[in-house]
């Protein structure tokens, strides 16, 4: 056993024992606090996810913009020699 | 007085159908379970009552997602959600206690002395003392590392039941133990120095 494990094992040993019934009143109070809190409503819900899902949208654009998904030299379209080529079509 | 024969999947469905005093005999029967998780891991600034009542209302919300054909016992679902409770408010809390070696009383600085030295003797005698330092630790470390060293060393619970209480892996409990561990012998050290 390495010293910590004596500290511990002494520790236990000395739980306080108190009295573990609920006080009086207790129950009720828990039982009135559980009525007194609101409903949750449908609508809440509702909001709540679709916040949630905006969210996420907002999100995938937003990593989708910063990766642009290649090399940014290939996606520019070749418009340097765009005049010419109009102009000198054969 | 809680019942301690209450039949409670009758009560759990007297309780749903809206019956008050089913629900008051159900707090009154599970009081005592949740009271021991409660003064396991107390945050300092905070009343056992508050917490307590801040489980059970925690429990009649989420009654509806209990389901007794899980095999997962009332008293279980409940546990975990005591446990939880409690650490969310270990976490909450802003400020940990400082103390020094000077604040500590003589059995637990024989105790102090004890760990910090390299030779090995015999350990203090002093339970009481012990409890004292172990808890006076325990409020210096972060909340999970708090909660995985009382379950384990405190109260000697099994990895599959401390996993059981806070939905963590096993291989997360024991990591987080060994890292747990490692803080506390480094919090000794400080102390001792």
């Amino acid at each position: 056993m390495t010293p910590l494990d004596h500290l511990f094992q002494a520790a236990r040993g000395a739980a306080p024992q108190r009295d573990e019934d609920a006080p009086f009143g207790f129950a009720t109070r828990v039982v009135a606090a559980w009525h007194a809190q609101p409903a949750a409503s449908p609508w809440a819900l509702l909001t709540l996810r679709a916040i949630g899902f905006a969210s996420v949208l907002l999100l995938t654009a937003a990593v989708s913009n910063a990766w642009p998904g290649g090399d940014p030299a290939t996606l520019d379209p070749d418009i340097v020699d765009a005049v010419p080529d109009v102009l000198f079509i054969p | 007085m809680p019942d301690a024969d209450l039949d409670v999947p009758a009560c759990l469905a007297q309780v749903r159908a809206g019956d008050d005093a089913a629900a008051r005999a159900l707090v009154e029967h599970l009081h005592p379970l949740v009271i021991r998780i409660v003064r396991s891991h107390l945050p300092r600034r905070v009343a056992e009552e508050d917490l307590a009542q801040d489980i059970f209302l925690k429990m009649f919300t989420k009654l509806d997602q209990y389901e007794a054909r899980d095999g997962k016992p009332f008293d279980h679902w409940l546990s975990r959600i005591a446990v939880r409770t409690c650490l969310d408010s270990l976490r909450a809390e802003k400020r940990r206690p400082e103390w020094r070696h000077a604040d500590l009383g003589e059995s637990e600085r024989s105790w102090l002395d004890y760990l910090a030295s390299v030779e090995s003797h015999e350990p203090p005698t002093d339970a009481f003392a012990a409890r004292d330092l172990v808890e006076r630790l325990l409020s210096q470390l972060p909340a999970d590392d708090r909660l995985i060293l009382t379950l384990l060393d405190l109260e000697q619970k099994s990895v599959a039941e401390i996993s059981a209480l806070t939905g963590w892996g096993h291989s997360r409990i024991k990591v987080r133990a060994f890292r747990s561990r490692r803080k506390l012998r480094q919090l000794l050290i400080t102390l001792s120095t």
